[in-house]
This record gives C-alpha cells, structure tokens and sequence, in this order.
C-alpha cells in the first residue's frame, strides 16, 4: 500500500478511535463533576 | 439526501432547541448563577474536561466539514492532513491562556488586559475588534442555520424558519443562564455532534467500499493523465505552502483575539488545568475534520472518473454524502449543524455581552456600577445582540468576505498581545501604531493583491517589528504587581 493509501486507512481508523474514544470519557468526567455540582 | 420532510425537519429543529432549555432550567435550578462573575466566566467553577468539550464546539460548523473536504479536492491528499492542522492554533492557545491567568488571575474578558497593561487608545481598538469578531462569527453561524433547513427539505422550509429558531434557542439560553449555559449546551451538543460526524464518515467510506478502490482509481486517472501525479503526494510543494501556511496563520492569530475562547480559558476552576484543557481541545478539533478531509479525496476521485457529478469543492462532501447516504441520515445533518449554531452564537452573544457589560460599561461608563448593574447590563447586551445577528442573518447575504476579513485586524495585535505578558518593557504607543499599520500592510495585500494568509502573516510581522523597535527606542518599565493588584480589586468587588 502506498503512502496516499496508508493516510486514509489512518484518517478513518483514528478518528473513529478518537471522536468515540473522547466522547466516552468527557461523559464519565463531566458528568461526575456536574452531578456533585448537582448535590451541592 | 435533500428530501427531507419539512415536518421531521422542524420537529428535529425543535427537539435540539429543548436542549438549552432544559439547561436553562437545570442552571436555575441550581442557583448557579449569582453574580457578574458567574454569568460572564461561570464563577471560575468548570471542570477543565467541560471547557474541552465546549471549546471543541467553537469549531464545529460547516467549515470543519464542508471546509476540510474543500482543501482535499483542490489540494489532493495533502489537502487531507493540512486542515486539521488548524488544531495546531489550541494547542499553542492553551500555553498562552495559561500564562495569561498566572500575570493576570481574575480577568474576565481579555480587553481588560490591554486596559491595565497598556492605554485607552488599545484598549478601544482591541474592544472594537474583539465586538466585530464575535459579531461575524455568530452572523455566519446563523446564516448556515437557514441554510441548512432550506438544503435538506429542497426548499420546503423557508429560510427564516431556521435562523428564528436558532435565535430562539440562543436567546433564552444565554440571558438567563450565560457562560455556564453555554458551557452546558455546548458541552452536550459536542457530544452529539462529534459521533455523528464520524458515523456519517464511517458510514460513506463502507459504502465507498473503503480506501483501496479509491487510490486504485487515482492511480488510474494519473496513468490516463485525468488526474495530475501531484494530486497523490501528500506532501505536495503548493500545498505547504499556500494551504498550510494560511491555515497555520488563521490559527495562530485569530484565536488569541476572540474572546470566546478567553472566557472559557477564565472560567476552568483550576488554573495549572487550563493548558491541559485547550491541549485535549486541540486533539479533538485534529480528528474531526480528519475523516471529512478524506471524504473530499475521495469525492475528488468520484467526480475526476465520472461517478459522481462535478461540483465545486464547498459542495462535494454533501454531494457525495448525499449520493451515497440515505435520506434519513438528513435527520443527523440537521443535529450537526444546529449543534454548531446553538453553541458557537451562544458563546459569541455571551462574549459581546462581557465586553461590552463588564469592560466597557464599567470603565468608561459607570465606574461606581455594582455587580449587580454589571450582570443586567451584560443581559441587555447579550439580548440585543442576539437579535440584531437573527435580524442581519435573515438577509442571506453572503458575508463569506467579513469572515476572511477578521484575522487581518486580529493578527496585528498578537505579537503585542503576547510578548508584553513576558516583556516589561513594550509600550503602549509602538504596539497601537504596529497594529494599525500592520493592519495597512495586510489589507492591501489582501484586497489589492488578493494574498490572504501571506497577508496576515505580513500584519503580524510589521506590527511585532514596529511594537518591538518603537518599545527598544522608549521602552515601558511595567510593574506586573499592578495587573495582579487590578485583578484582585474586581475580584473582591464581585464578592
């Protein structure tokens, strides 16, 4: 596989990986912190 | 995928305006606003991790995606990393909030800086600047938000239906709830829009058949001479040059001069998180447009061998969306883009609302104003401002020329803005006549010899040679004890 080839396979396959793998811990993270806001 | 029902389409319009609302409600709910500091910079109390997801916001809009897979089309697959590169701009921002917080700890918007450090003539420069930026970024946002229902239903929902309703929601979420309902809002509306963006990739690339039939018909159209060989090198020479350096110039000078991303740097609880907190920004901001860069290389390819009718690059991701996708993933779009608008006016409103009620109103106007003066006169200006971008957003005018406009008077200011944070001895006047005579330079550069990112590079360069100069010849003594005495003062007027 040439080099154009190999950047497109990464630009799919990384982030997918990334904007799912984001989103999963600034809801853990966030929502933790605004849930004892919450109870405050 | 332009079909849509004119019903589904409003109703998806109306469900993502519920979102601010039942913020607004939670934001009251919880006592979270209480004084000017609370509205303007949300009490200094948010979690870093909430700021990521709400800087993050600040880039979703059409750009991100429709922009991103522009730069693959005209550019090849070079175009494919270079835009993301923009990221590169939060990276370096997030060093600079950083410093700004530790020589001035309780700034609620950036102008006040050029207030204590420098004078009144740069102060009102920076503060008209500041307005007009924030102003066009959220009259563009609401432009896409008409555009976006009038697409997707082939006409059926007249263009006023979507700026009234993303005005709407953006006016009762920002007067009553300010920044901590931006942040709240905009934080959930990442959250949708962030995996919808990458479904929809995924989702076009599988049915593309993945990567390899795309390169193996690009290999094709260059043997056939359809396709020029530099259309493949992801490095390509013209690319660097006149794509990544105007993207890189765009991300380090207008980022430093919008205060929508200052009040969010002023509000992270913890300042040693703030850095960490625009760096993870940045990461998100690189993959997003990431995936949709790839799907303008491979619409390029699509259009080049006939599969696809020939479009301009703007419109080639929603082409080939459109083509590939089902209608129903029009539901999605609207989603997307109404997440964008929602978030970035809303953000922008509160902006203006802080320069205009804290900065200027109580410098200039009312010196003896209490907090509470403060907070209803930064309400009045959020709501008026945000009627007056429904009312300039319901011309259609394109402003595209306004938008491409707005680092050339920001990037004069940078260097001036920056060094005097760690040089005591810029002074004032150097840095006003740098920054209008940078500001010459790159204006006709811009208009007369149609350069854009050489120009601001050009305003950026002239303005830090004539501050830097100008400030040896008679240069300041600044004592930065003072920006930190001026910052406790309005801190303890709050409490």
């Amino acid at each position: 596989m040439n080099a154009a080839g190999l950047l497109l396979w990464v630009a799919i396959i990384s982030s997918v990986i990334v904007l799912f793998g984001y989103e999963i811990w600034n809801v853990i993270v966030v929502s933790r912190d605004l849930g004892r806001m919450g109870r405050l | 995928m332009t079909g849509l029902s004119p019903t589904v389409a409003i109703i998806t319009s109306f469900v993502a305006i519920l979102i601010p609302v039942l913020v607004t409600i939670m934001v009251k709910k919880w006592s979270l606003i209480r004084t000017s500091e609370d509205y303007l910079v949300a009490g200094r109390r948010a979690h870093w991790a909430l700021v990521t997801a709400s800087v993050t916001s600040l880039y979703i809009w059409g750009s991100s995606v429709m922009g991103a897979a522009e730069g693959a089309v005209n550019n090849g697959i070079s175009g494919v990393w270079i835009y993301p590169m923009y990221a590169a701009g939060l990276w370096i921002f997030g060093i600079w909030a950083k410093k700004l917080r530790e020589v001035f700890p309780y700034a609620i918007s950036y102008t006040e800086y050029f207030r204590h450090r420098f004078d009144s003539k740069l102060h009102i420069l920076v503060i008209v600047a500041a307005i007009a930026t924030s102003f066009s970024g959220a009259w563009i946002q609401g432009l896409a938000a008409g555009h976006v229902l009038v697409g997707l239903t082939g006409k059926a929902v007249p263009y006023w239906v979507g700026v009234l309703i993303m005005g709407v929601a953006v006016l009762i979420y920002t007067v009553v709830a300010g920044l901590w309902g931006s942040l709240i809002s905009t934080w959930i509306f990442t959250l949708i829009a962030m995996p919808v963006c990458a479904i929809v990739g995924l989702a076009t690339w599988v049915a593309l058949g993945g990567p390899t039939p795309i390169i193996e018909q690009a290999q094709v159209l260059v043997s056939e001479g359809k396709l020029g060989s530099e259309f493949l090198d992801i490095f390509r020479p013209s690319a660097l040059i006149n794509y990544l350096i105007p993207v890189f110039a765009w991300a380090f000078f207008s980022l430093p001069m919008q205060q929508d991303y200052w009040q969010t740097a002023f509000a992270v609880r913890n300042p040693r998180d703030v850095g960490r907190a625009f760096r993870h920004a940045g990461n998100w901001w690189f993959f997003m447009p990431f995936i949709s860069a790839s799907l303008g290389f491979a619409a390029l390819v699509m259009m080049k061998s006939g599969k696809m009718p020939e479009v301009s690059g703007s419109e080639a991701y929603a082409a080939l969306v459109g083509q590939l996708l089902p209608t129903g993933f029009g539901v999605l779009f609207i989603w997307l883009i109404f997440a964008a608008t929602v978030g970035t006016v809303g953000g922008a409103m509160v902006a203006i609302g802080n320069i205009v009620g804290n900065d200027l109103y109580r410098t200039y106007i009312n010196q003896a104003a209490t907090d509470e003066q403060v907070t209803k006169v930064a309400r009045l200006v959020v709501a008026v401002a945000t009627i007056l971008v429904i009312a300039v957003s319901l011309t259609e005018l394109s402003i595209l020329m306004v938008l491409l406009f707005m680092p050339m008077y920001c990037a004069p200011f940078v260097w001036g803005f920056i060094q005097s944070q760690y040089a005591k001895w810029l002074s004032p006047t150097p840095v006003f006549i740098g920054g209008i005579v940078g500001f010459a330079v790159g204006t006709y550069m811009f208009l007369g010899m149609g350069m854009w990112g050489w120009a601001m590079i050009a305003a950026f360069a002239v303005a830090g040679c004539i501050s830097v100069v100008g400030s040896l010849i008679s240069p300041d003594n600044f004592d930065f004890e003072k920006l930190r005495a001026a910052s406790a003062r309005a801190n303890a007027k709050v409490a």
